[in-house]
């Protein structure tokens, strides 16, 4: 008789993203309220980048409002280019939002030509 | 020059998980609004503790007021400034307002706030009057 298998429940919790693109690379912002340094996973492979935050909020008490989630999982999976230079990604946590700075590689940056005048 | 078609962003798998996303949308409850910023509100005996999501806003955005039994939070969700080119904009900013009561008053001279990993969480310590008393049951002896 095979062991029933432990289902884990995660509550998957909205995690709003802004991406923006500039001449240098790409810029990743992800709102993860309560996550912790040590609580967060980016990791990348292939082309596949993944954003996973976990949050436990501990309190003991009676709520009398409970609008935010206490415990729960931000995730998002996003698949980059071949432009970016996935070595050098970096990442950067601060007041509850990842910042993800995806450099291009060298030659996928636009390059300004200059035109000779005769 | 600008090359606006050499980068695919984000593709396939974001479309479906952004219809995963509006799903989760709605993770406060069936459809109902909550004002922003979401927040928990628990009643540990003696005191209020108010936790509100605050992702991204500077600590001297935000103020506080305490009168009677309710809090008030104001303050404003700064825009970084940065130029590019913005191909996705969930994120919210903006100004934002909200009242929290709580069902007995608060010692307004008490109270503490702290910032951290976006989170604002604020301590309010029950005025005298209305922290739990424990009522004993006198029994007559015949």
């Amino acid at each position: 008789m095979a062991e029933r298998e432990e289902v884990r429940r995660v509550r998957r919790l909205y995690m709003p993203v802004d991406i923006c693109e500039t001449d240098e690379g790409i810029i990743l912002w992800a709102e993860m309220p309560g996550v912790k340094k040590e609580d967060l996973e980016i990791r990348v492979e292939g082309n596949e980048l993944r954003i996973v935050g976990r949050v436990k909020e501990e309190e003991e008490g009676r709520y009398l409002l409970n609008e935010c989630p206490t415990e729960g999982e931000f995730r998002r999976t996003f698949t980059i280019s071949d432009e970016i230079d996935a070595a050098n990604i970096r990442a950067k946590l601060r007041d509850g939002v990842l910042e993800l700075t995806l450099p291009k590689k060298e030659e996928a940056r636009p390059r300004e030509i200059p035109i000779e005048v005769e | 020059m600008r090359f606006s078609t050499w980068w695919d962003p984000f593709a396939e798998l974001e479309a479906l998980q952004r219809a995963v996303n509006r799903l989760f949308e709605s993770f406060l409850g069936e459809g109902e609004e909550v004002s922003y910023p979401p927040v928990n509100v628990c009643d540990k005996g003696d005191a209020y503790v108010v936790k509100a999501w605050l992702p991204g806003v500077k600590k001297e955005d935000v103020n506080l007021t305490v009168l009677g039994n309710t809090l008030t939070i104001q303050g404003e969700k700064k825009e970084p400034d940065v130029k590019g080119n913005f191909f996705r904009r969930e994120r919210s900013f903006g100004p934002f307002h909200k009242v929290v009561e709580f069902p007995a008053e608060v010692d307004a001279e008490k109270v503490t706030a702290r910032y951290k990993d976006g989170i604002l969480t604020v301590t309010l310590p029950k005025a005298e009057t209305a922290k739990p008393r424990q009522i004993t049951v006198e029994t007559e002896t015949e």
